[in-house]
């Protein structure tokens, strides 16, 4: 299968979704004031990026993310490592962490913003918690795939501990830990927008919901198509890295 | 073993309970097992009531997606150049982050159930149909030649063999997906809704009723847990195999 | 090779060759053989040569390019389940069914009632000794096990012809051996025709009444060589120098092959 066929269809398919959406629009199939049609959506983005407030809640959005993935995925990443070598202390904790992702941690922004509010930090503290335990849980198992047996020959040879860390550990770790990176911080984007959206005065989430309340449509597309596009772009990077890292691996998917 | 479990169960319940008695935690941010209970006798009609919506938007919702995740993945699936296209644009549109698309399905449906629901099949039909796609995938080609040397018709080597031997993947994806539409559910409801668990949640948060937050966050917990048994069923009714394939 | 019985399976002049259009490879080339009813046939050729096609051909499940399978006399398109019975390296059961369902679940495709099929299959579970694993499950049992489940299930049906492919390849060498004894044990219990394939010239030779060597791509077949070894086989007859020499015969054959050869990196076989 030709990979530029493939991708040729994929191009095609979305040119047909907009394709039905403008000859939609046109026939009058919908209605304006709920989905407005492609050109006008596009126009709304192009006044969007012009305008300063749109980018000044962008830019705090960003911030907040960026922050949040700064301070949570070292920690997590040296909490994994951690709980991946030692073993007792894995045996413990992991059923915790595993325990933790497996609630929905989204249910408990009201009981967080009844406790500490919701301020710029809170938010931060927010978004961490999303990054913090699939991070963690990523850098535990990818220490686990690390083959002892090659560990124990290069020890054999002498090699110090931190050529071993090099040559070995990072290599066979790289593409779980890239994994657990690229969740982070889809599910850390989701946790600040969702932070945003429930109680915050500024942020995309806020805009977000006061244009849908106001049915400012064409903002409202405009805006979540942009968010849409750029998470995409993110998490299609991210898994180029993680294939790029992962070349050594016996190629079983290539997505 | 079950009896240390639960005195470590009353253990924990005493020791939250004195943290509030004696004071150690304001009343704002921790609510005690006693103070819990009151609010559930004071308001038990008003969650039974908001439990009944949200369980019944989460079963419309679980079975759309597992319906259509399924059918999508299967299709999708049985041809290889449908999961090479189809694949990559499930996979990225996954990762798009659709709570920023609840405010356009609030535009679009209402703030009443249908939006919710909508947001929650949207939410769980991806992990689904990917995972099932995947799992179809993944099966090896001899029992395809199996099942057609055997003479099986297109058809009973897709019902009969294929989609048993992808069901741990696809129950894999279940799980993932049912999670997804809980949250969904309950999340779009605490942003915009006029019932429901999460609703009731967000407005005791809006006038400081501590005690009815905890309760009403049990309540959603419980609901996960609910459904997460559900599922386990239906893992060990249909993967039983594999559990124990793993162990020996 | 001709003694007056019946042909089973027949193949003659059969070509398979893949991508027509850009690079043809060419995979079989001008294949006929016959193989009489009752008998063991072996196949045995060098990794890569097409032995996996040619089965898969004989079976319908892969058209040919040109040339024909006769089966009975008729020719074979499709896959023939009431005639042909295919065994892989993997045995292939299906994990969540019992073993008794395995080896019922050819019948009940084919639409053979309840009874009659519990009745077949416990039969033939019988016939490889396995009868007290019929409630357990694929992944209880060891390999040379499962593959003696899939001979079960192979013969329920009571197909003309069982075509096997390098089905002890994945086993340990004691195993295979068992296995082998296994196999013809069965065969000469049932009389059933075998069309064998394996890579392992002792196995080919150890098994059959007559040996079909193939050669490298695109296959040939270069030879058909009669064992000539009297039966019941017992291992000790690995070590004659009857067996050695017609071994060496087949050799031979596969060795000439490669040094007609001129590409490298297909010495060292």
């Amino acid at each position: 299968m030709k990979k530029s066929l493939i991708l040729a269809c994929q191009i095609a398919f979305v040119a047909l979704v907009i394709g039905l959406w403008s000859l939609g629009s046109w026939i009058g199939a919908f209605d304006p004031s709920i989905l407005p049609p492609p050109a006008k959506v596009a126009m709304a983005l192009q006044a969007l990026l012009r305008n300063s407030d749109f980018l000044g809640d962008s830019l705090d959005t960003i911030t907040r993310v960026i922050v949040a993935f700064a301070i949570g995925a070292p920690i997590a990443l040296a909490a994994g490592v951690v709980m991946g070598e030692n073993i007792s202390v894995g045996r413990s904790l992991s059923p915790v962490f595993n325990l933790v992702l497996s609630v929905p941690q989204s249910i408990f922004l009201p009981l967080f913003v009844l406790i500490f509010g919701l301020g710029f930090t809170e938010k931060v503290i927010f978004g961490i918690t999303h990054v913090f335990f699939v991070v963690a849980v990523n850098a535990m198992a990818a220490v686990r795939q690390v083959p002892h047996g090659q560990v124990m020959l290069a020890r054999s040879f002498g090699a110090s501990r931190f050529r071993i860390y090099r040559s070995i550990y990072l290599p066979a770790m790289a593409p779980q830990v890239v994994t657990g990176l690229r969740l982070g911080i889809i599910f850390d984007i989701i946790g600040i927008l969702l932070a945003e959206m429930y109680a915050s005065r500024s942020g995309l989430g806020v805009l977000l919901l006061r244009w849908g309340e106001s049915y400012a449509v064409d903002k409202l597309m405009a805006a979540t198509v942009l968010i849409s596009v750029a998470t995409i772009v993110i998490n299609e990077s991210m898994r180029t890295w993680e294939v790029h890292v992962g070349r050594w691996r016996e190629a079983v998917e290539s997505r | 073993m079950t009896f240390r479990r639960w005195l470590a169960i009353l253990i924990v319940l005493g020791l939250w309970e004195s943290v509030r008695r004696f004071n150690l935690v304001g009343p704002l941010l921790l609510a005690s097992p006693t103070e819990i209970g009151e609010a559930f006798v004071k308001s038990w009609f008003d969650y039974v009531v908001a439990l009944r919506l949200t369980a019944t938007e989460i079963a419309i919702a679980l079975a759309f997606a597992w319906t259509l995740g399924i059918a999508v993945g299967t299709i999708a699936g049985l041809r290889p150049f449908l999961s090479a296209t189809a694949g990559p644009i499930l996979s990225s549109l996954f990762a798009v982050p659709l709570i920023s698309w609840y405010p356009l399905f609030m535009v679009w449906f209402g703030i009443g159930i249908t939006s919710k629901i909508t947001y929650a099949i949207v939410s769980g039909f991806f992990p689904i149909a990917i995972n099932t796609m995947n799992g179809i995938r993944a099966v090896d080609h001899q029992y395809l030649l199996l099942g057609r040397a055997i003479g099986c018709s297109r058809r009973q080597v897709i019902v009969r063999i294929l989609l048993p031997m992808a069901m741990p993947s696809i129950v894999s994806g279940l799980r993932i997906g049912t999670a997804l539409v809980v949250i969904g559910v309950i999340v779009a409801e605490m942003l915009a809704s006029l019932g429901g668990i999460g609703y009731l949640i967000s407005y005791y948060r809006s006038i400081y009723a501590t005690a009815h937050v905890y309760l009403g966050i049990l309540c959603a917990l419980g609901c996960a847990l609910v459904v997460n048994w559900g599922l386990s069923y239906v893992e060990r009714r249909f993967t039983h195999w594999r559990v124990v394939q793993i162990e020996g | 090779m001709t003694s007056g019985r019946p042909v089973v399976i027949e193949t003659r002049a059969l070509r398979k060759v893949y991508g027509i259009d850009r690079a043809p490879i060419v995979a079989l080339q001008d294949i006929s053989f016959a193989v009489e009813e009752g008998s063991f046939v072996s196949l045995v050729g060098p990794s890569g040569c097409g032995k996996s096609t040619l089965l898969q051909i004989m079976a319908g499940l892969v058209p040919s390019t040109s040339g024909e399978v006769l089966v009975d006399g008729v020719a074979v398109r499709q896959p023939a389940p009431e005639k042909i019975s295919l065994m892989f390296q993997d045995a292939t059961l299906l994990p969540w069914k019992r073993i008794s369902e395995n080896i019922e679940f050819p019948l009940e495709i084919r639409g053979m009632d309840r009874d009659e099929r519990r009745h077949r299959a416990a039969a033939m579970l019988a016939l490889v000794g396995l009868s007290e694993f019929a409630e357990r499950y694929p992944h209880e049992l060891s390999g040379g096990m499962r593959q003696r489940v899939s001979i079960a299930r192979a013969l329920a049906p009571d197909p003309r012809i069982l075509l096997m492919d390098e089905p002890f390849g994945a086993l340990d060498e004691q195993t295979r051996i068992k296995m082998g004894y296994e196999l013809l044990r069965v065969w000469e219990k049932t009389g059933k025709t075998i069309f064998f394939i394996t890579h392992s010239l002792t196995e080919a030779l150890f098994l059959a009444d007559t040996v079909l060597v193939m050669s490298h791509r695109p296959g040939r077949i270069v030879g058909t060589i009669d064992a000539g070894l009297p039966r019941p086989r017992t291992y000790e007859i690995i070590g004659t120098p009857e067996f050695g020499a017609t071994r060496n015969r087949i050799w031979s054959l596969i060795s000439q092959d490669d040094r007609d050869l001129s590409s490298e990196g297909m010495a060292g076989l």
